[in-house]
């Protein structure tokens, strides 16, 4: 479980997070909503432990989180940008690199990345140049990239943003199997239909404070707040 | 400072692959020992003898021809000769950088040695200078006297219808003109028909040509090089216009380290009946450049010189020199280079820029990617400083290297002065800055989105920065090429500190410089054209890795 206490986060003399609380569990996934600008992509790289909060607390199975525990947590979170940075080599190479952070050896490697590479049906793309991947495949094998270490946590930052119906459903189906094997799973996303598809809670943030929280269901057919149910309906939000 | 090594050395080691590895350190080894078998069979550099002399001697090619006959009989002197012009070739000397000097210009010849630092001067040989001028003689000069002449140019240079051409290099030729005018009461400072070059003797001459000029030039350098040009002689054959050249050692009082033995060797070899055969036997184009002059001053008028001349001939009795028939030849080639020669030339610039780019690529690639990579104090000024470097002119470089090498320097106690050691400590300092300017863009350029990326996967600082470096390995290796294309294709610095020294320090820029001073200008494209293939393929090189580059 993941549980945020009241965290803040500041650039200088902006607030762009604050003291927001909110709690994660396994098995479950977290949609994080709002407009854009509202401070999702904020609290998910908090999450990450990308950023250093301005103050509260995050606590991870009970650990409070510090910088010199950063590293050690990280190994155990998988983060999916909006567009996954594609390094040189061969797409195995790509998939292999988290594995060789962590020092895994050749034979774990071999079926790591080969199962990896099943789940986001990139089988027989292993020696392609990954810089000749489309954006599509390219997206897949950043999701593989993460699956191979199998992490306890998955944040996703608008992972289908920029993908066709078909790319963004092979997405999907692997957040939705993350969910059966029991992980915690936290989507950023402002697309409405996905949200209501793929969360179990979800989240509505505005500029920088939660405004509402609950089960997916409960907030979208009977939002709390009428800037929730202006947002659901598609209208500007202030 | 242990730790910086430390993180630098498991960066290079995290970010290579075995291969790369593999190949870094071949490229080292076999470097390493072509340098290790270039020392061994130079052997050490202090048994070379320097000998600085006005450049009219040198561009006849006079010392080339003698050399080997002095070289036979004395394998273990090694002669290399600096051409700088008396006025230079005597400062040298001053400095303690060459061992003895052959110059010609009395006034400077008698203040070296009053001052101190000259011993034994002596008349080894003479000519004369001669007025050239436009073959149609715009200034009307024909039939007048030296001071006539002058005059002439003086006016008719007044009325625009022709300039005088100086070589205003603080030679022996130049500061000869430089009294001659002293002496007919003509100011000639700031005339507009007074060109100053700066140049030798013979490139004034080519510029004389061009320029429909007149020029003051010693009968050697005319002779050698009159063919072809258009232009004739006005003035000769007065008292005024002869040119002696004499000998001086450098007292060793004044530098220690002053190879006195071989300078003595060399002067008794030069005042030998046998050399000043040879001197006299010298010829280009069937015409004699220099005539014997030792024991004889007083025979073309000059003063006479009876203390040293019975210093000398004491030690030539001792030395008892043989004389040998059979050698005269009645043209001497004066400058070419065989192809082991030229092979040698490309092995040095090969080599001196190769082991440099490595040091430079060992310094630069690992400061580059901490500036690019780490925040700390003053990273600001330390990258503008490197910058700065990276830009900064080679023959600067050449010049402070220069004075710190010099046997009076500061490392004068290293005699790397006119080494390849100092040609690659020369390149190492401008390419090192090049590297690192260059891998700190490339590095500093990475995405804050990519390095969150690689963050968020699990890398820490150290995997971080691996990382970088490795994606950033074709930006890398396009910095070492172009650093070594610099340094292959520079000039000032490596003749600064190298002395271009022929056989030893020339490499292939050095040798197109000289080509180019000799007249030889085929052979300079030649050369230019094995240089311009080389930075080609580099360059081709250089474009297909950037099209590999993905940040």
């Amino acid at each position: 479980m993941i549980e945020l206490k009241n965290i803040t986060k500041r650039y200088g003399p902006i607030v762009a997070i604050e003291s927001l609380s909110l709690s994660i569990h396994e098995g479950e996934i977290l949609g994080l909503m709002g407009p854009n600008g509202s401070g999702k992509t904020t609290v998910l790289r908090l999450i990450a432990l990308l950023d250093e909060l301005s103050s509260g607390l995050i606590e991870v199975n009970g650990e409070q989180v510090k910088p010199a525990n950063h590293q050690r947590l990280r190994q155990d979170i998988g983060f999916l940008f909006e567009q996954s940075t594609v390094f040189s080599g061969s797409t195995k190479d790509n998939v292999t690199y988290p594995l060789s952070l962590r020092g895994y050896p050749d034979s774990e490697i071999e079926s790591r990345v080969s199962n990896a590479l099943k789940k986001v049906r990139l089988t027989g793309f292993e020696d392609r140049p990954a810089n000749t991947l489309s954006s599509g495949e390219a997206q897949r094998m950043g999701l593989a990239r993460i699956l191979v270490y199998s992490p306890a946590i998955f944040l996703f930052d608008e992972p289908t943003a920029n993908l066709d119906p078909y790319n963004a459903g092979l997405i999907e189906e692997v957040l939705n199997s993350l969910r059966a094997e029991g992980k915690i799973v936290v989507v950023v996303t402002h697309d409405v239909f996905q949200a209501r598809r793929l969360a179990d809670c979800v989240a509505f943030i505005l500029m920088g404070n939660l405004v509402e929280y609950g089960p997916a269901e409960q907030l979208f057919q009977s939002p709390c707040d009428p800037r929730t149910a202006a947002f659901i309906r598609g209208e500007m939000v202030y | 400072m242990k730790g910086f090594y430390r993180y630098v050395y498991r960066v290079i080691t995290t970010s290579m692959s075995s291969r790369l590895r593999l190949g870094i350190v071949a490229a080292i080894v076999i470097l390493t020992m072509s340098y290790g078998l270039y020392v061994s069979s130079n052997g050490h550099p202090n048994t070379n003898l320097h000998v600085a002399t006005g450049t009219s001697i040198y561009d006849t090619g006079l010392l080339d021809y003698l050399i080997p006959f002095f070289e036979e009989r004395n394998e273990e002197i090694a002669v290399s000769v600096i051409p700088r012009g008396t006025g230079l070739a005597l400062e040298m000397a001053k400095r303690g950088d060459a061992d003895m000097v052959l110059v010609h210009n009395r006034d400077l010849e008698d203040k070296f040695v009053s001052e101190g630092f000259g011993l034994y001067r002596t008349s080894v040989m003479y000519n004369d200078f001669v007025i050239v001028g436009p073959i149609d003689d715009p200034a009307a000069t024909h039939g007048k006297d030296i001071g006539g002449i002058l005059r002439a140019i003086a006016s008719a240079g007044k009325a625009d219808h022709t300039t005088f051409i100086s070589r205003a290099d603080k030679s022996g030729t130049h500061l000869h003109e430089r009294s001659l005018w002293d002496q007919a009461g003509i100011p000639v400072d700031g005339k507009p028909w007074y060109i100053e070059t700066a140049q030798g003797a013979r490139t004034s001459l080519l510029i004389a040509e061009e320029r429909s000029s007149y020029t003051l030039v010693d009968r050697g350098t005319w002779n050698a090089f009159k063919s072809g040009l258009r232009l004739s002689v006005f003035g000769e054959n007065e008292n005024l216009l002869l040119n002696p050249y004499s000998l001086i050692l450098t007292n060793p009082l004044q530098n220690p380290t002053t190879n006195s033995e071989g300078a003595e060797a060399f002067s008794v070899f030069l005042l030998s009946e046998r050399g000043q055969e040879l001197i006299g036997s010298f010829k280009k184009d069937g015409e004699v450049l220099f005539k014997p002059l030792f024991g004889k001053a007083e025979s073309i008028g000059l003063p006479p010189e009876v203390e040293a001349v019975s210093f000398w001939n004491s030690l030539l009795i001792k030395s008892s020199n043989p004389t040998v028939g059979g050698w005269i030849t009645d043209d001497t080639p004066v400058f070419q280079i065989g192809p082991w020669e030229l092979l040698g030339i490309i092995g040095i610039s090969f080599m001196v820029t190769g082991i440099a780019t490595i040091i430079g690529a060992a310094i630069g690639i690992p400061l580059g990617a901490v500036m690019g990579l780490r925040d700390f104090r003053g990273q600001n000024s330390l990258v503008a400083l490197v910058n700065t470097l990276a830009s900064i002119p080679p023959v600067l470089v050449g010049l402070l290297l220069y004075l710190l090498l010099s046997r009076q320097g500061t490392l004068g106690a290293l005699t790397l002065l006119f080494t390849p050691h100092a040609m690659i400590l020369a390149q190492v300092i401008i390419i090192t800055p090049i590297i690192a300017s260059m891998v700190y863009t490339s590095v500093a350029g990475v995405n804050k989105l990519v390095k969150d990326q690689i963050v968020s996967l699990g890398a820490s600082t150290r995997q971080l920065a691996a990382k970088i470096v490795t994606e950033a390995k074709f930006s890398i290796a396009t910095a070492i090429l172009l650093a070594f294309g610099r340094g292959v294709s520079e000039v000032g610095a490596v003749m600064l500190v190298g002395g271009a020294l022929r056989g030893e320090t020339w490499t292939l820029t050095v040798a197109i410089f000289q080509s180019t001073n000799q007249g030889e200008i085929g052979l300079a494209i030649i050369l230019g054209a094995i240089l311009l293939v080389l930075a080609y393929s580099i360059n081709v090189t250089v474009t297909f890795l950037r099209t590999r580059n993905r940040w």
